[in-house]
């Protein structure tokens, strides 16, 4: 898959894995994985960027194995902010799709 | 590759930011790549995973809106290595050479300051007496110029004593004619030197007007280069290639501002030689006037 088209929705995918139940790092690495073939390496930064802009708050809880992990939980600018990805997601695939679907009835 | 390896090093790529968003982001990969070795993966598989070490630190500097390149530019702006290895603490210990760094580089510039602050002082006088000499020089060449209008002055004076003599000559031959010839001598001699008088204050007047204009001229501009040294050391503080312009206008001030003194001093010694000449020319129409009378 083309690696610019991931960079684009990766956010998208990540506010939405988030906003149903809070997540630690590698939980929401493994979910994202599922959904697209990404860099593990990448999701770090993001997770940074968006708690940097207030997308995400972070807390510490205790884990039975290991370290305690740092849980993301997502705001209400976060909700807001996913809410209008998801619009201008849905509606940037309608009109490809529709152009795609143009040019095929065409030939 | 292992896991010290990989956090020294991406730690490396990351001393831009805060040490404690270091330890957050390197603490964040660490939990990672060891619950990725809890699932079986090797130590090498899990680092792998994450791909080259500089376009992660890229990523994630890109996250904090820092240009990644920053790194490689200039050793000056280089911070500290953090040892291989050592977590962090090196907060404080890399905070004082630092600060001595800045405290040496602040008393060079101190004496960069004062020799530059020394030469311009000198240059300035001598620059200043330059001017003055110029200032001379104009001032005589304008004297100069001016010469032929005050010589025609007094030549006027002579050929009104002619006339007068000639007045003298007719009243002497006696009758109306003479007298009459002698009225419209007058006049033409007071019509002529109301002409030439105003011949040389127009003159005057336009040499003042100019030399006003250009002062005033000069002066704006010198204002315009006056901001512009304000502005362009704070522009290069920022790192704005602004070095050659902050030149121009240390240039452009001094020239302007040296120039448009010059004009305002042209000015006012123009206008005292005026009033000078002025009460000259009074004193003289007054003691004529007083001999026509007595005439």
């Amino acid at each position: 898959m083309n690696p610019q088209f991931k960079k684009g929705v990766l956010e998208l995918i990540v506010l939405e894995s988030v906003r149903e139940k809070d997540m630690y790092g590698y939980e929401l690495v493994e979910e994202v994985s599922q959904v697209i073939d990404v860099n593990e390496g990448t999701i770090y930064p993001l997770l940074k960027r968006l708690t940097n802009e207030r997308y995400f708050e972070t807390y510490l809880r205790e884990s039975s194995e290991g370290p305690p992990r740092k849980y993301y939980h997502l705001t209400a600018a976060g909700i807001l902010y996913r809410d209008s990805l998801a619009g201008e997601w849905e509606e940037f695939q309608a009109k490809v799709n529709e152009f795609l679907k143009g040019r095929n009835v065409h030939e | 590759m292992n896991k010290e390896r990989f956090l020294s090093e991406l730690r490396e790529y990351l001393s831009v930011l805060e040490n404690q968003e270091q330890e957050d982001i390197l603490e964040e990969y660490a939990q990672h790549i060891d619950m990725k070795m809890q699932k079986g993966l090797s130590e090498e598989e899990a680092i792998r995973d994450f791909g080259s070490i500089e376009q992660l630190a890229a990523e994630i500097l890109e996250a904090y809106h820092v240009n990644p390149e920053f790194r490689k530019k200039g050793a000056a702006f280089r911070f500290p290595k953090p040892k291989m290895g050592v977590t962090p603490k090196t907060d404080h210990s890399s905070g004082m050479p630092n600060s001595n760094n800045a405290n040496g580089e602040e008393s060079v510039w101190k004496q960069i300051c004062g020799y530059v602050w020394k030469a311009l002082k000198g240059a300035g006088h001598r620059i200043g007496s330059g001017f003055r000499w110029l200032g001379g020089k104009c001032r005589a060449f304008a004297g100069w110029i001016k010469k032929p209008f005050t010589g025609s002055k007094t030549g006027f004076g002579e050929d009104a004593e002619a006339d007068r003599m000639e007045m003298e000559g007719t009243k002497e031959m006696g009758g109306r004619m003479g007298k009459l010839f002698g009225t419209i001598g007058s006049g033409i001699a007071v019509l002529w030197r109301g002409f030439v008088r105003f011949c040389i204050f127009w003159l005057k007047f336009m040499w003042n007007a100019a030399w006003l204009m250009f002062a005033i001229f000069c002066g704006c501009l010198a204002m315009v280069t006056l901001m512009g040294v304000g502005a362009a050391p704070i522009l290069l503080w920022q790192g704005y290639p602004f070095v050659g312009i902050f030149i121009i206008c240390i240039g452009g001030l001094l020239c302007l501002g040296s120039l448009s003194y010059g004009a305002f001093s042209m000015l006012i010694r123009s206008k005292q030689n005026d009033k000078d000449g002025n009460n000259a020319e009074e004193d003289k129409s007054g003691k004529e006037a007083v001999y026509e009378q007595t005439a």
